[in-house]
């Protein structure tokens, strides 16, 4: 390795103070300053400021100051937690407030939307025509009539559904008319 | 346990573990701040500060650094507005304590000059250069930790090292 110069030597000397020289340095460092005087002024210098820096630390202030430190701080820490599970806490409520309005207002937009749809039984009560086709094509309609409650109209349901002609009866019937037909005239 | 083990403790929930992570760093942080603003009851208000802080970030807290490290860093940011705001205030009379009562005054005089000068020159500083000082002779941490805390790179902060020390030996060259 190469013995450093008088340019380079501070930055060793300072690396030397700071722990970093590797030995083989650190011999090729003492082998300079041995020789030269300006720089192991240098080296005294630089020792008595870090020796001085590093002894300059403040007192202590006390087992008092300690103790009140540690009370304090633990107020403070508790009275930050508290602070913190009152903020989720309020957030929670806040959330479930608004859930709460949300389902409200589900609610009544579907109360809303279903009055407003047109109801079957409805439609008949108020039309006279209607009423009578529908009792050509499923039979009479009970003497009662139809109500708006549930059981009326699941008799009427019912009663579309029994007297209703199904798409096989139709198809039959529409063979026997063609195998009628086909018959040499009587 | 160590640093690491209390952090994942306290995210599990153990408040008492934060309780340990205060008791092991609440005196050397505090003495480092100490050193730093000059004013016991400054410094507790500082280092309260930051372990309050980190009583908050805790949860997101991201292991990128030790826990050391960035308590460090949150206390040193907070003392650096501090600074902002006030200078510390030299005390004369604490370079007194320093110097040996045994020795000849002539002795005495000249170390307590050499003391309060080489104060002045530190505080002289930029603050990069100060804190990186600091930080290496008293809290011995390695180039990288500091340059964790201070911003920049280890080698930057090994360069503010060099160009402290070369800075305070040409100001105190006068005083023998």
């Amino acid at each position: 390795m190469k013995t450093p110069d008088c340019n380079t030597i501070e930055e060793w000397i300072i690396t030397d103070l700071d722990r970093g020289l590797s030995s083989e340095e650190k011999t090729l460092l003492a082998q300079h300053l041995d020789q030269c005087g300006p720089c192991r002024e240098t080296r005294d210098e630089l020792t008595r400021l870090l020796s001085t820096f590093r002894s300059d630390v403040p007192e202590d202030p006390g087992q008092v100051f300690w103790q009140r430190y540690h009370s304090s701080l633990e107020a403070r820490v508790q009275e930050r937690s508290f602070q913190r599970n009152r903020f989720w806490n309020v957030r929670w409520n806040y959330a479930a407030v608004a859930f709460a309005a949300m389902l409200l207002l589900t609610a009544a937009l579907v109360t809303h939307f279903q009055d407003s749809q047109v109801k079957p039984h409805a439609m008949v009560a108020m039309s006279p025509e209607l009423m009578q086709e529908f009792q050509q094509l499923y039979g009479p309609v009970p003497d009662e009539g139809f109500d708006s409650d549930g059981e009326s109209m699941e008799r009427l349901m019912l009663m579309v559904e029994v007297n209703s002609p199904r798409y096989a009866d139709a198809y039959l019937s529409w063979f026997e008319v063609e195998d009628e037909s086909s018959l040499p005239f009587l | 346990m160590d640093d690491a083990d209390l952090v994942k403790a306290f995210r599990r929930g153990d408040e008492k573990a934060f309780s340990a992570l205060v008791k092991k760093h609440a005196k050397p942080l505090t003495m480092m701040l100490l050193r730093i603003v000059r004013d016991p009851e400054e410094a507790k208000d500082l280092s309260q500060t930051a372990f309050l802080k980190a009583y908050e970030g805790l949860p997101r807290f991201m292991s990128a650094s030790s826990f050391k490290t960035w308590l460090y860093k949150i206390a040193l940011n907070a003392a650096r507005d501090q600074l902002r705001r006030a200078k510390p205030v030299f005390v004369p009379e604490a370079a007194d304590r320093l110097v040996d009562p045994a020795e000849p005054p002539g002795e005495r005089l000249d170390k307590a000059r050499y003391l309060e000068r080489m104060r002045r020159a530190v505080d002289e500083l930029p603050e990069k250069q100060r804190l990186t000082l600091q930080l290496r002779i008293y809290e011995e941490l390695d180039y990288r930790e500091i340059a964790k805390i201070v911003g920049g790179t280890a080698s930057g902060a090994r360069a503010n090292f060099f160009q402290a020390t070369r800075t305070l030996r040409q100001k105190l060259r006068s005083l023998k």
